[in-house]
């Protein structure tokens, strides 16, 4: 059974009411990594900006019509797999880095 | 069963990744909660380092409820029984917000209308009372004119 009106209405809604919290959170994170560029601890907030991004943007279909149309679901899910990697890679990159840092395998 | 589970992975590419991604989700989740842990002495942030790692494990989870065929999901919640896409933007939806509020922690110190990130090293008598001062000659001024 595919997605009911609702479903759809309900998956738009989320998705919408998420691209915004996200935006929030990207625009905070550039706050975050500019503000501790000098420090140690920038490294493992620089990769956060990108991962806001590339999760906003595969958030972002979502919110359209645009997944109903004829040879988007090929493209998206080609387009999809590509940035949630990057989300992926960059949330990894930041999580070693958090964990060179914090438990001093790195100076402080 | 492991051979057939792998060569069903090997023909569907996108499930393969998938399940790569989520794997490396939940190894980034545990990375970062475990300075939190294990070195908690050093982690100036903890509420932002468990923000993002909130965050991390709910779009794991998301990715695990993407795997799952559609009548599983639909009767595992009994009352609404969702499309399986519902409980994942709904759980991506959390995610954002929990990683969003995390990562405020980090970056609030910076915000305008905040004290600078020196605040910490601030010995108490420097801005506040200057402020204070502004507050108290305008309310002279005022008091002047009446």
């Amino acid at each position: 059974m595919a997605l009911s009106n609702v479903e759809w209405a309900l998956v738009g809604l989320l998705s919408l009411a998420n691209v915004v919290v996200l935006t929030v959170g990207l625009v905070l994170s550039v706050v975050a990594a500019r503000g501790f560029s000098d420090a140690p601890f920038g490294r493992m907030l620089r990769p956060l900006p990108v991962m806001f991004l590339a999760f906003l943007l595969v958030n972002t279909p979502w919110t359209t019509e645009l997944t109903g149309w004829p040879g988007y679901v090929p493209a998206y899910a080609l387009t999809y797999a590509v940035v949630f990697t990057v989300a992926v890679v960059s949330a990894v990159w930041a999580a070693i880095q958090a964990v060179y840092l914090l438990t001093e395998r790195r100076e402080l | 069963m492991t051979v057939l589970v792998l060569s069903g992975l090997l023909d569907r590419p996108y499930l393969l990744l998938g399940v790569v991604q989520t794997a490396a989700l939940l190894a980034a989740t545990l990375l970062l909660l475990y300075p939190v842990i294990a070195y908690a002495q050093n982690v100036a942030y903890t509420e932002g380092v468990v923000g993002l790692a909130v965050g991390l494990a709910l779009v794991s989870l998301s990715n695990l409820v993407g795997f799952l065929p559609e009548p599983t999901v639909r009767t595992a919640v009994p009352l609404v029984s969702p499309h399986p896409i519902v409980v994942t933007s709904a759980l991506n939806l959390l995610a954002g917000l929990s990683a969003t509020v995390g990562v405020y922690f980090f970056a609030r110190e910076f915000l305008p209308g905040r004290d600078g990130p020196d605040r910490r090293f601030d010995d108490g008598d420097g801005e506040g009372e200057a402020s204070g001062g502004f507050e108290t000659a305008g309310e002279e001024e005022v008091s002047d004119a009446d």
